[in-house]
């Protein structure tokens, strides 16, 4: 296999518990040592509920907040060991695009000056910023002679489609989406999600692409990793995630999803799982997990290979018909 | 439907703004809820969803807002023009309701206990002794086992999942026979959603009140809904049985979102995405209001609005559904709705 465009290597975020309202510990791990691998061209999915650490993940592997432990290898390049300088050239590389574009875009700011701003950090002429902004507009739909325009002036999928250029401006190989439709309405999301296509494969881009809803990343993703609470508790194919899931929890994630196809949801009313605090030593997901035993409670699950490239951490993974 | 729970006919809403002439956020709203009905009103944001639900609940800021024209008739009784006093007792008492964000509409100050205790009071009259075991009792039912302890607690001592449940259980405190749940479960995750879904059918089956789900998300409505009226600048563009609307939906606006969903099934293939963007609400385009996002649209729609008709048994009949609108109608406001 050819080197993966991306891999995480036992990435950990720490937040120092220290501020006057928190008890003294060793703080808190928001993400626990992730370790996964994108292949060049692909879309990588990173799922999980609100909480998950996954867009602490997304900032950390692109050291936007350095992780306190672990490594980023790009195309087998270390990021750990790049100088500042080294890192601003690497960040041409691989660009992020946020859930928000009121957050992302400077209302003060017109689009020419916000686009060129990263294109002047890595030293590009005027002249060829003007030329690269104009053509990265002209990708994604927008007519090149509005970059005059400030960004209200433009509806919410228009700004979505302007940090997208911006991203792409620098012509990079990897592209972190990171929410980037779930603030839009149903009938600009698709044409949100048809660009991001279109763009993939006239550009050769990899996508890691992050979100709380399934349905878009079975859609989209050639691969999934699902998180719980800082951890990566499965990861495989699409089609293995979402028909031959392993992990419990990956079962019940996508078994609470709405499906256009799906049964009417029945009138059932469950016992309350909000409760249950993860057990410090054993399984997270014990304390909600309809098999857990009580070596769960005990025993850290290591995220494993079960066969095929389909990874999963638990102590009793599901058995299935198609088998390992 | 003489024995709809809720009725409303052609409601039209205004606004004065920087506009010259103002918006009409509401161009004639027609919407009926049946008696113990799980009835979803969809849309986009700006779609005049929310707005139909305040008009409802008598919540609207008149002024800026202006009613225009228009009835909303709840349990056989005229709500506009009556008096705030009036409106007050209903809300909550026979009309209960539920938003996106609870934190918003608890009080941060006081614990959850006494406010649901003081909603009881208020309402049903009980003693302060016989409110807190009612409400202790209410914990329970929407899946807060050891409600005692929460009701002593904060709101911010809670999760976002809890909130909603005591916000729920504060709706249906004084057993309504309206709940109005505006994107209730919209800022939860998964899982969660789902249990609240369940908990509101499960509520609504126990209580037997009807439901108005307020939502932008298909998905979730084909899960909880029994009927489902779609909305789009302002006014009812369709309307029927869940099965009919997403099995098969009249309006070229409902096939077009429907066909815009990213699911797992429509893997490798592009999605149907709708032109443009939803025009706002100081720009509506004449005639039909969807014609210049709309494949099919000829010279008519872009002069005559269509009017919604019931397209139930065939063809309609010349007069318009208003009135009549009975469980198994299948309404859509189409010039070319049925010829396909």
């Amino acid at each position: 296999m050819s080197t993966p465009i991306l891999e995480v290597r036992r990435l950990e975020k720490r937040y120092a518990a220290s501020g006057i309202l928190s008890r003294s510990r060793a703080g808190l791990k928001a993400v626990d040592g992730v370790s996964f691998a994108v292949e060049a061209g692909s879309t990588f999915g990173l799922v999980g509920e609100s909480g998950c650490g996954k867009t602490t993940l997304a900032r950390a592997l692109l050291y936007l907040d350095p992780p306190t432990v672990g490594e980023v290898l790009f195309e087998g390049t270390p990021l750990g060991g790049l100088s500042r300088a080294g890192l601003r050239g690497f960040r041409r590389h691989m660009q992020i695009v946020f859930q928000d574009p009121n957050g992302a875009l400077d209302p003060k700011m017109s689009v020419r000056a916000s686009m060129g701003e990263g294109l002047a950090n890595l030293g590009v002429p005027r002249a060829e910023r003007e030329r690269r902004t104009a053509a990265a507009l002209e990708l994604v739909g927008i007519q090149p002679a509005h970059a005059g325009r400030y960004p209200h002036e433009f509806s919410g999928g228009q700004k979505q489609r302007i940090t997208i250029a911006r991203a792409l401006s620098v012509d990079p190989r990897l592209l972190v989406l990171d929410e980037p439709v779930s603030n839009l309405d149903v009938s600009i999301q698709a044409q949100i999600i048809n660009l991001l296509l279109d763009l993939k494969s006239r550009l050769a881009l990899t996508y890691l692409f992050i979100s709380h809803d399934l349905n878009l990343v079975a859609y989209l993703a050639d691969r999934i990793a699902v998180m719980y609470r800082g951890r990566i508790v499965e990861l495989g194919s699409t089609a293995r995630i979402l028909d031959s899931a392993l992990h419990p929890y990956t079962r019940r994630l996508f078994a609470s999803v709405p499906r256009l196809t799906g049964e009417r949801i029945a009138p059932k009313m469950e016992g309350d799982s909000e409760a249950g605090d993860s057990s410090r030593k054993g399984c997270r997901y014990a304390a909600r997990c309809e098999r857990g035993e009580l070596a769960c409670h005990s025993n850290d699950p290591e995220l494993h290979d079960a066969g095929g490239g389909h990874l999963v951490a638990c102590l009793l993974p599901e058995k299935n018909d198609q088998g390992g | 439907m003489a024995d709809a729970l809720l009725s409303i006919r052609d409601l039209a809403v205004s606004f004065q703004g920087r506009e010259a002439g103002g918006s009409r956020p509401l161009r004639g709203v027609d919407l009926e809820v049946g008696p113990g009905e799980v009835h979803a009103l969809v849309g986009e944001s700006g779609s005049g969803k929310t707005l139909t639900a305040t008009c409802v609940l008598g919540l609207l800021p008149v002024p800026p807002a202006r009613i225009e024209a228009g009835s909303i008739r709840f349990q056989g009784r005229e709500l506009l023009g009556l008096a705030e006093r009036e409106r007050r007792k209903l809300r909550g008492r026979r009309i209960g309701m539920v938003f996106q964000e609870p934190s918003k509409y608890l009080n941060p100050s006081m614990r959850v206990g006494e406010q649901i205790v003081e909603a009881l009071i208020l309402h049903l009259g009980l003693s302060r002794r016989g409110a807190r075991a009612r409400a202790a009792e209410l914990l329970e039912l929407v899946g807060l086992p050891g409600g005692r302890q929460i009701l002593r607690r904060y709101p911010h001592e809670l999760s976002g999942g809890m909130r909603q449940r005591v916000m729920i259980a504060m709706a249906v405190s004084c057993e309504p026979a309206l709940l109005i749940a505006d994107e209730p479960t919209t800022a939860l995750d998964v899982t969660l959603q789902r249990q609240i879904l369940r908990l509101l059918l499960e509520l609504r089956d126990r209580l037997g009140m009807a439901v108005l789900f307020v939502s932008h998300d298909l998905a979730v409505v084909h899960g909880i809904s029994e009927r489902v009226s779609v909305i789009y600048c302002g006014k009812i563009v369709e309307s029927g049985s869940r099965e009919r609307v997403f099995g098969r939906p009249l309006h070229p606006y409902t096939q077009a979102l429907l066909a815009s969903v990213p699911e797992a099934s429509r893997r490798g293939t592009r999605l149907a995405a709708i032109p443009g963007t939803v025009p706002d609400a100081a720009h509506v385009p004449a005639g039909c209001a969807f014609h210049p996002r709309c494949p099919l649209a000829v010279e008519k729609c872009r002069l005559e609005v269509p009017a919604l008709l019931d397209y139930a048994a065939g063809p309609p009949g010349r007069a318009p559904a208003g009135g009549e609108a009975g469980a198994s109608s299948h309404l859509a406001a189409c010039h070319l709705a049925g010829r396909s």
